[in-house]
């Protein structure tokens, strides 16, 4: 479902920004709000078609000239529609602000023995190693947005430093899971002795 | 490499208690790499910090600067170390009432420059650092980010080739943390210099080029050749 967190909306209000034609608003996207959203591309070109049949968006045909309906090259403009329905997305309460996290760790972990400690303080080790990786890229991101007082750019930084701390908090997690799988599987060795 | 740390275990005695502060830690930093130490309190970010320093001695390992093992250096060759080498961004002590400006100069005036010099050259790194309007404050009169950017600048006098930065930019808010962290980056880039820089939290990070992970003294990273996992020695099994 496109509408899945507010994403078509926040397609939306970037057509608004700026027309445009479905690949530069994944980059867009991609600019303001980095990892904190995880956005799949293809999302994005369901909730262009979305906002297309809910009268919010249209194809502007001139500036598509030679466009296929699947090209990249097909630009879109809003509608007073659009517009209308944009800015009561913005002034709403927000439905569900916690999502669920899903790990495959996490199950794996529920699921686990005493036996597969030493597997699992390697998936532990792993998984920070990948953390690690995506909070670099996300401060190279949070970089490009430059710090400031101005509106656009505190709010950028702000934005950004929601992914980093989630991810932050992400680490500290896998950390205090290999301290307690480390003690734990301790505490297993010396009571089966 | 500039800075090579090669199997360095350091331990404290905290009462009773043996503490090992950093454990059969290995890393290695080229010219120009911006080094980020993610850790946990008490974790050892700021032993690293002094060790790579040469402020205090490995237990067991080397810490190796310009491939020379930095305790084998006499007490004269680690105080030129200090003074031309390595600038250290530690926090600034809110409750001194020295003047920033005569703060900035200090290591200019205490290894015997002209008064006006080192005034001058002080003046110019604030300026630098966008950080003029501090010169005539004391620094028991300055907020959180102002005393980061001072700090920055008495690093910065000495034109060193290695900046070492533990946590510059704890207790700042997001907008003062994004220009304190900006302002060091492009500092670094502008000047060449190379930074190991250490955060409690991952948005304090002044975008690494590479980005280790400090838990209880261990290091966690990737290795440069193969981008796999650089081990480290887990405890042992009691019992």
């Amino acid at each position: 479902m496109a509408a899945r967190h507010g994403l078509k909306y926040a397609v939306l209000g970037l057509v608004i920004e700026q027309d445009a034609y479905a690949y530069r608003l994944v980059q867009r996207f991609e600019e303001l709000v980095g990892d904190a959203y995880r956005l799949h591309p293809s999302a994005v070109y369901t909730a262009l078609n979305q906002l297309e049949d809910d009268g919010c968006v249209v194809v502007d045909e001139r500036r598509s000239v030679g466009a296929s309906r699947r090209s990249p090259r097909v630009v879109y403009t809003a509608t007073d529609e659009g517009s209308r329905v944009f800015e009561e997305w913005l002034t709403t309460q927000v439905e569900r602000h916690l999502e669920p996290v899903r790990s495959e760790l996490v199950a794996k972990l529920a699921l686990a023995q005493p036996s597969h400690a030493a597997d699992l303080l390697e998936m532990i080790d792993s998984a920070e190693l990948e953390c690690l990786d995506l909070i670099t890229a996300a401060t190279r991101r949070a970089e490009q947005s430059a710090a400031g007082r101005r509106w656009d750019n505190a709010v950028s930084a702000l934005v950004h430093e929601y992914g980093i701390r989630q991810l932050h908090a992400r680490l500290e997690w896998l950390r205090d899971a290999r301290s307690t799988v480390e003690r734990l599987r301790d505490g297993v060795a010396v009571a089966e002795e | 490499m500039l800075v090579r740390f090669d199997n360095v275990t350091k331990r404290y005695l905290r009462g009773p208690r043996e503490i090992v502060a950093l454990d059969q830690v290995s890393f290695d930093v080229e010219p120009g790499e911006r080094f980020g130490v993610l850790g946990t309190a008490r974790g050892g970010k700021s032993t690293l910090l002094r060790l790579a320093a040469g402020l205090e001695r490995p237990d067991e390992g080397t810490v190796r600067l310009d491939d020379r093992d930095i305790a084998t250096l006499s007490r004269r060759e680690h105080a030129r170390l200090l003074r031309h080498e390595i600038g250290c961004i530690w926090e600034a002590s809110a409750r001194s009432d020295a003047e920033a400006l005569q703060y900035v100069a200090w290591p200019l005036l205490s290894a015997g420059a002209r008064y006006r010099d080192a005034i001058g050259q002080a003046r110019a790194i604030l300026r630098d650092v966008d950080s003029s309007d501090c010169a005539g404050a004391r620094l028991c009169e300055l907020a959180a980010s102002e005393l980061t950017r001072i700090s920055i600048a008495q690093a910065l006098i000495r034109h060193p080739r290695l900046l070492l930065a533990d946590e510059p930019s704890k207790s700042l808010d997001a907008v003062e943390r994004g220009a304190v962290l900006d302002l060091l980056r492009s500092v670094a880039i502008a000047r060449g210099v190379t930074l190991i820089v250490t955060a409690g939290d991952a948005s304090g990070l002044v975008a690494p080029s590479r980005l280790a992970s400090l838990d209880r003294g261990r290091l966690l990273l990737r290795s440069r050749q193969t981008g796999e996992v650089v081990p480290f020695k887990r405890p042992q099994r009691t019992g």
